[in-house]
């Protein structure tokens, strides 16, 4: 076997080990013990700004809090810093469009995993359609970027702050936002023109140019 | 330990005629960039001054696709999610399912389920070293892993009756059991992979060119790692110990012994050289797993989700009925949300089902681990030269699939 840097058992396993998967697979019972610390120490800290929900029924890794949209960044940046918590990687965020299910129509879902304390946590935030605004998290953590991008793409929601808020996964010119419920499976979209190298490729709904321009007419330099 | 660079902005390009640089463009359809992906690349002669990636172009609509499909009718499509490591997709998005349930498969499904992940695991780090290394340079290492790879996919096609489009798992167990003589062959194939491996290694790991190449470049830092959300290989090879398989072990992960490769500088050669040395953890793994497989069922005696026997179905009312809705309404979870990480090739594939109680799930998120590490290259490659793109984007193991769904 090639020696590389460095291999070695170096991980540990918790004291707490989590019990085997065969035991208990609903969330009422083997809850780890990094979780029901963080359960307390979030009701010690966020006890008035984060209401519990339903948990994710997965042993108690999917612990999960709900909050208001308007306090993101303040408690976000707390769960990052605070030594208690060191939420150091924003996992996933994503976007459940409930339509007339629920008040506010949209809800951001998301993912933390603190690699100190092997615990998860995950957030939600309803975002209603009036005003399909946030703050970006993407100052906090720059994994941010590509996964607000695409919340944006499928759905439309703004993310103040980002910097970079343009498509992602869709072409410039697609109109609409394909993750909505009431955007249909089948919908054809209108044939884009073949994009002229003159003009700038403009993403239509930021109204500004970005990098992929086409450059126009470059003169060939031989040296500088 | 560099800042963590998160200031990428575009930028207006202004006036290019009259700057020193000249913006290219690299894909979508590029040998280099394996996978569709674009990228554009602002470059003063050869040094690369800013990098756009410009992904999107497999998106095919997984997740608008689910929410109108039953929950065993998504597994085909989480095959074409990750193609080369289709069977660690299916264990991913069939666990996440289960635990909506709350319903646990016996003990041979789970070490069956460990051991094919392995397997599935082997081959995509074989296509991506094999890839990487053809791109450098070292086609006849890309022929050896192919070969390998090609050992694997027959025993996969044994098992599952495809090499990539395996369609194997179902929600509370398997679609049918391993054939005869499996662990037999799998013991001797793995021999025949090692010894291409040897040979790989026997080219690389001493070779000069190989090492320039790789050596220094693409250098990401464990906190930028971190703060970029990347995972799996790439992680650890920036130093960092989390794989989920040991911290939140799934699937009876937690019986088994095997070591986490560590990089310790985090460039290129690391990741290359903790894909290799995972690989054989891997082959530890399965081989485990073969030797110790328990016997019995491998479907949960659940009749929410699994079909009754056929002669149940031809014989008695209920079987027809509960073949019949299981099959048109789909299986149904009750309402609730669930996020499950599993760890594929590339690092934390996390599945977000949101269950309605219908047959078919309300919203399905996918986590993809190389999406994530397109977000890094942008700023990797900054003030490196063009030909530094091609390796750095070959380890990263960017699979279309994956990323853009």
């Amino acid at each position: 076997m090639p020696k590389g840097p460095r291999t070695e058992t170096v991980y540990k396993m918790p004291e707490d080990t989590t019990p085997s998967a065969s035991g208990e697979a609903c969330g009422c019972s083997g809850v780890p013990e990094q979780q029901l610390r963080l359960t307390e120490n979030l009701d010690r800290e966020f006890g008035d700004v984060l209401l519990t929900v339903p948990d994710h029924s997965w042993k108690g890794y999917g612990l999960t809090r709900a909050l208001d949209r308007r306090v993101i960044l303040g408690v976000f940046e707390k769960l990052k810093e605070d030594s208690k918590f060191l939420f150091s990687m924003l996992v996933d965020v994503t976007c459940v469009d409930w339509l007339d299910q629920r008040e506010e129509r949209f809800e951001l879902v998301y993912q933390l995993l603190s690699l100190t304390f092997n615990h998860r946590l995950c957030l939600k935030v309803a975002v209603p359609e009036s005003d399909p605004e946030v703050d970006s998290v993407r100052p906090l953590w720059p994994a941010a970027n590509f996964m607000e991008r695409e919340v944006w793409d499928m759905f439309g929601i703004k993310f103040r702050g980002h910097g970079d808020l343009r498509r992602i996964l869709m072409y410039d010119e697609f109109t609409g936002h394909p993750l909505r419920k009431d955007y249909p499976l089948r919908r054809k979209q209108p044939r884009v023109p073949l994009r002229s190298p003159e003009l700038r490729n403009t993403a239509s709904d930021m109204q500004r140019p970005v990098l992929c321009a086409l450059p126009v007419r470059q003169n060939f330099k031989t040296s500088e | 330990m560099g800042d963590v660079r998160n200031d990428w902005q575009p930028r207006d390009v202004g006036d290019v005629s009259l700057s020193k640089t000249m913006v290219l463009n690299l894909g979508p359809s590029h040998p280099a960039t394996h996978g569709t992906v674009r990228l554009v690349v602002e470059v003063d002669g050869e040094r690369v001054e800013r990098c756009d990636v410009d992904v999107g172009y497999l998106h095919r609509g997984f997740e608008k696709e689910c929410e109108h499909s039953t929950y065993n009718q998504v597994i085909p499509y989480a095959d074409r999610l990750n193609y080369v490591s289709p069977l660690i997709n299916n264990v991913g998005w069939v666990l996440a399912v289960e635990h909506l349930f709350g319903i646990e498969v016996p003990p041979r499904t789970q070490y069956i389920r460990v051991m094919l992940s392995e397997l599935s695991r082997i081959t995509d780090h074989l296509t991506c070293l094999g890839a990487a290394s053809m791109e450098l340079g070292a086609f006849t290492v890309m022929l050896y892993l192919m070969q390998a790879r090609e050992e694997l996919y027959d025993l996969i096609e044994a098992v599952t009756g495809a090499r990539i489009t395996v369609s194997y798992m179902r929600v509370g167990g398997l679609r049918e059991d391993l054939p005869e003589g499996f662990k037999e062959e799998l013991l001797r194939r793995f021999e025949i992979i090692k010894k291409h491996l040897a040979d790989a290694d026997r080219l690389l790991t001493k070779n000069r060119i190989f090492q320039d190449r790789l050596s220094g470049v693409g250098v990401i830092a464990p906190d930028e790692a971190i703060a970029y959300g990347l995972t799996g290989p790439v992680l650890r090879a920036s130093g960092v110990n989390y794989d989920v398989r040991k911290v939140f072990p799934y699937s009876g992960y937690e019986n088994f012994e095997f070591d986490i490769p560590l990089g310790a500088k985090g460039d290129n050669l690391d990741r290359f050289i903790v894909r290799f040395n995972e690989i054989f953890q891997s082959m530890r793994i399965a081989e485990h797993a073969m030797r110790k497989l328990p016997g019995g069922p491998i479907c949960v005696d659940d009749p929410r989700v699994i079909m009754p026997a056929k002669d149940e179905v031809y014989d008695s009312i209920e079987g027809m009925i509960s073949q019949f809705k299981i099959v048109f309404a789909g299986i149904k979870p009750p309402p609730g949300s669930i996020y499950f990480p599993v760890e594929g090739g590339n690092g934390e594939l996390g599945f977000y089902v949101v269950s309605d109680g219908t047959g078919q799930p309300y919203r399905v998120h996918v986590r993809p681990p190389c999406f994530l590490a397109m977000g890094i290259f942008g700023p990797l490659v900054e003030g490196y030269m063009i030909a530094d793109i091609v390796p750095c984007f070959g380890l990263m193991n960017m699979i279309g699939g994956e990323c853009d769904r």
